[in-house]
């Protein structure tokens, strides 16, 4: 027999509850007692139990024996449970839960998928909508058939409005051996960011010997968080570490500090910081501020977990405000690149300060004639320690007519390069007062060819041809009296050939009365207007010897300059490859050859190799990958040589485990530190899916070492661009 | 080989387009100028009286390092410029599919210059973006109005 309990307490669920069972007795509209195999069915909910009572006016259910609770994708079983329909409030004795959803009221989105957690608990209490506490409990993100991992905690909370888990006094268990304990922690239920202790990371490098680090991350708002990672060193010291970071319509930056009082090797405080503020201050202003210092040069290289700052030498102290309005732009800062000391003593040439330095910029198209105006304008204050200082103003104005059809290019430029220089501590003999007027002509022109053919079995290509001619001319100006303050010759590149001014900087500008002649080629796929393949040789002939030159150069007197090959493909995102070639004919010899393949058929799946040549500088190889190798098994390494030095500039190498719900991770790494000196470091993550990371974090590495790498838990995150 | 327009007319498949940008920015500026020498379409303020909108989806700059020595400094830094972008019409439909276009240039790299090399930096981001424009140009040809792109092909 079976009843109907109309129930319209609730507003927004206007359903009744439908309860069958083989017996029902009771009370009507107060109390309904159902006994043996009871269903009580709701709105996106049931009740199975042996004996279940159910009271209309607190649209309460309590029931008892083999009672399973079934909420959309959520499932409960155990012997006795008492709950609140409407509001879920109540509780459930000795359960086994699964539960699986979005946070209240959210609407799937692609790629955010909510993690099934599931387990047992001695007693859950219903808290509220979407909130859950547990004693005694157990809780896995893995499958119930293969639970490989689990953590037992002795409280825990799950609040799906905030989606965020609190557990106190959890021990992690894999494969039943236990891994992890912390008397605190929370985690998210939906892989985002969470507050909490999060799980310590270790690790071991060759100076250091072993690392310990406890990072709490504090998420303050959605758009700001803070993370405070004290970290053990076993050689060292303790060292605190703070990092802050917020993100505003209008301005966003982070704050990152390091401190690590008197360093028992180093013999010394160390330090690092740096403070980076953006600032958009409406009506076309904005300002910024990019402040790092560090205590001493070797500070990266020893104490950096982040090993993309091993690389840096020069602090940037930076801070200055734009203007923009359009067709011109200004601003005004003050730079200074802070050369590290150690133990108070300079070991790095200072670099020249601008204090400040204000540029403006404009240019305007279309004006009568179809002329083109640009200017660029700058004054400069240089300081320096010790060198010759001074002050500099410059100003270039310039006028092009470009006459463009759809098939040729055709550009006359005229300009005057004019600059004053106020200078101090000049050598005897040399003026303090300098000024140089030059005039720069140039000529830019090109033609645009097209056919189709078929390549690759592809019909709908379209090849160009595009031959350039550049013709530049600027007298010759002495200017050896002028000191350097910011001028260095330009590296040889497609850029740098069709540029006026042979040198990067205002200090000097270089005699020109040459031709740069290229032909590019391109296939573009016509259906898409995909550039599947770019090609192009190239050459500079000069006309006259070299006169201007920088300090310690030695003038050219041949007449032609290197030749440039590139060449470039793109296979959609899937593969790729750049060379470059650059050909001394006078010498006949190499000057720099560079080449660079990639192959990413699909996520976790890529392998990079290249080989970098430029004479007397630069002669490695550099391979890395990250491939599938066996079920769950991902290999992930690469191998930097130099074969100019003999050594190994930076290796790594490492395996990934993907065992469904968890992720394994062991990885080494070798740098280069000094001429003589590397330093070896090892890390240990595990990653527990929706719950945790243990071990130190070698995420970053393994992306800064191996374009195109992936997260083998994590196969698409972003479905339509990837990672390259 | 031709030249090129004489095979066939190299105008964009659109009127007006909106270009989803700040106008002050610098890639606003050189898509006006590219769009703009074609001789039939012109670019418009908002995006009510465009035929199409042209919205960038996302625009990174990375730096990244692609060779150091036997000391741990730079020797080559990698400069890579990634957008992202589609082009809708007012109801959102799709002229062109949300396409992406990636420009790497490599730069040499010594501390001692560090001065020269943020101008020399600042030059090769601006030859970036013009191929960038150049390329987008070539996508920008290649859009279709969505219900001729419904069209099945048979």
């Amino acid at each position: 027999t079976g009843r109907m309990l109309p129930r319209s307490r609730d507003p927004r669920e206007n359903y009744p509850n439908f309860i069958t069972a083989e017996r029902l007795h009771g009370t009507q509209g107060v109390e309904t007692i159902a006994e043996g195999a009871v269903e009580l069915r709701g709105t996106g909910r049931s009740v199975d139990a042996d004996h279940l009572i159910y009271r209309p006016n607190e649209d309460e259910v309590e029931g008892t024996g083999n009672v399973v609770l079934r909420r959309d994708e959520d499932t409960m079983r155990g012997p006795k449970m008492r709950l609140r329909l409407d509001d879920n409030v109540g509780y459930f004795e000795q359960p086994q839960y699964s539960i699986s959803r979005l946070g209240i009221g959210q609407v799937p989105i692609p790629g955010k998928t909510p993690v099934p957690g599931s387990g047992e608990a001695e007693r859950l209490n219903f808290e509220g909508e979407g909130l859950y506490r547990m004693r005694k409990a157990t809780y896995s993100t893995c499958s119930a058939e293969s639970r490989d991992w689990f953590a037992e905690v002795d409280e825990l909370s799950l609040d799906f409005n905030r989606e965020v888990g609190e557990a106190k006094n959890a021990l992690v268990r894999l494969g039943g051996v236990p891994i992890f304990y912390a008397p605190w922690m929370s985690f998210s239920l939906n892989n985002e960011r969470k507050s909490g202790i999060l799980a310590p990371s270790i690790g071991s490098t060759s100076q250091g010997g072993l690392d310990f680090t406890q990072p709490v991350y504090w998420n303050i708002a959605p758009n700001m968080d803070a993370t405070f990672a004290p970290r053990w060193i076993e050689r060292r010291g303790v060292q605190l570490g703070a990092e802050f970071r917020y993100l505003q319509p209008n301005y966003n930056g982070q704050i990152v500090n390091q401190y690590l009082p008197n360093d028992k090797i180093y013999r010394d405080d160390r330090y690092a910081y740096t403070v980076q503020h953006n600032h958009n201050l409406g009506g076309g202003f904005s300002g910024f501020v990019n402040y790092s210092g560090v205590s001493d040069s070797r500070y990266f290289g020893d104490l950096s977990t982040r090993l993309a700052l091993v690389t840096q030498t020069y602090m940037l102290q930076q801070g200055g405000l734009n203007y923009s309005a359009g067709w011109w732009s200004a601003n005004v800062t003050a730079t200074r690149y802070d050369a590290p000391q150690d133990h108070g003593q300079t070991v790095l040439p200072g670099i020249y300060s601008r204090y400040p330095q204000a540029t403006l910029m404009a240019s305007r198209p279309d004006l009568p004639l179809g002329t083109t105006f640009a200017f660029g304008g700058e004054y400069v204050d240089f300081t320096h320690p010790t060198a010759v200082i001074g002050q500099r103003w410059m100003a270039y104005p310039q006028i092009s007519l470009p006459l463009q059809t759809t098939a040729f290019s055709f550009t006359p430029k005229v300009g005057v390069h004019v600059s004053r220089y106020l200078l101090d501590r000049q050598p005897s003999g040399t003026p303090d007062y300098i000024s140089r007027n030059v005039p720069i002509a140039s000529l830019d022109s090109m033609v645009t060819l097209e056919r189709d053919i078929e390549w690759l079995g592809r019909k709908d290509t379209v090849q160009t041809l595009e031959p350039r001619l550049y013709y530049v001319y600027i007298p010759r100006r002495d200017q050896s009296q002028i000191p350097v303050f910011d001028t260095a010759a330009t590296g040889y590149g497609v850029t740098q050939i069709f540029s006026e001014n042979r040198y990067a900087g205002n200090d000097r500008i270089g005699d020109a009365n040459q031709l740069t002649a290229m032909v590019s080629s391109r296939l573009i796929d016509s259906a898409s207007g995909h550039q599947m393949l770019t090609a192009g040789i190239g050459q500079r002939y000069y006309f006259t010897d070299q006169y201007v030159t920088l300090p310690g150069e030695v003038p050219r007197t041949g007449r032609s300059a290197d030749l440039l090959a590139l060449l470039g493909g793109q296979v959609a995102d899937r593969a790729g490859v750049d060379a470059l070639l650059q050909y001394n004919p006078r010498d006949r010899r190499m000057e720099a050859f560079n080449v660079a393949g990639r192959y990413r058929p699909e996520a976790g799946k890529v392998i990079n190799a290249a080989y970098r040549y430029t004479r007397d500088q630069v002669d490695q190889f550099d391979v890395s990958a990250q491939w599938p190798v066996w079920g769950g098994w991902h290999g992930v390494g690469r191998y930097n040589y130099s074969m100019r030095d003999g050594r190994v500039v930076e290796a790594v190498a490492g395996v990934e485990y993907d065992g469904g719900c968890w992720v394994a991770r062991a990885v080494t790494h070798r740098i280069a530190t000094t001429d003589n000196n590397s330093n070896t470091a090892f890390f240990f993550q595990l990653e527990l899916n929706g719950f945790s990371r243990i071990g130190s974090n070698p995420l970053d590495l393994l992306k800064r070492n191996i374009p195109g790498y992936g997260r083998v838990n994590q196969p698409v995150a972003d479905p339509i661009f990837g990672t390259y | 080989f031709q030249l090129r327009g004489v095979r066939a007319p190299v105008d964009l498949p659109f009127g007006t387009i909106f270009i989803a940008l700040p106008t002050t920015s610098a890639l606003h500026a050189q898509l006006k100028r590219s769009i703009e020498a074609t001789d039939k379409t012109r670019v418009v303020g908002d995006a009510k009286s465009a035929q199409v909108t042209l919205t960038i989806i996302g625009d990174s700059q990375a730096k990244n390092v692609l060779s150091l020595d036997t000391s741990g400094k730079v020797r080559e830094f990698q400069l890579v410029r990634t957008l992202a972008f589609r082009v809708h019409d007012a109801a959102g439909r799709d002229w062109l599919p949300p396409a992406q276009i990636v420009v790497r240039r490599d730069m040499y790299f010594s501390d001692q210059q560090i001065l020269a090399k943020e101008a020399e930096e600042a030059q090769l981001w601006r030859d970036m973006q013009g191929d960038l424009a150049y390329q987008m140009m070539r996508r920008l040809a290649a859009s279709r109005p969505p219900a001729e792109a419904a069209v099945p092909v048979d």
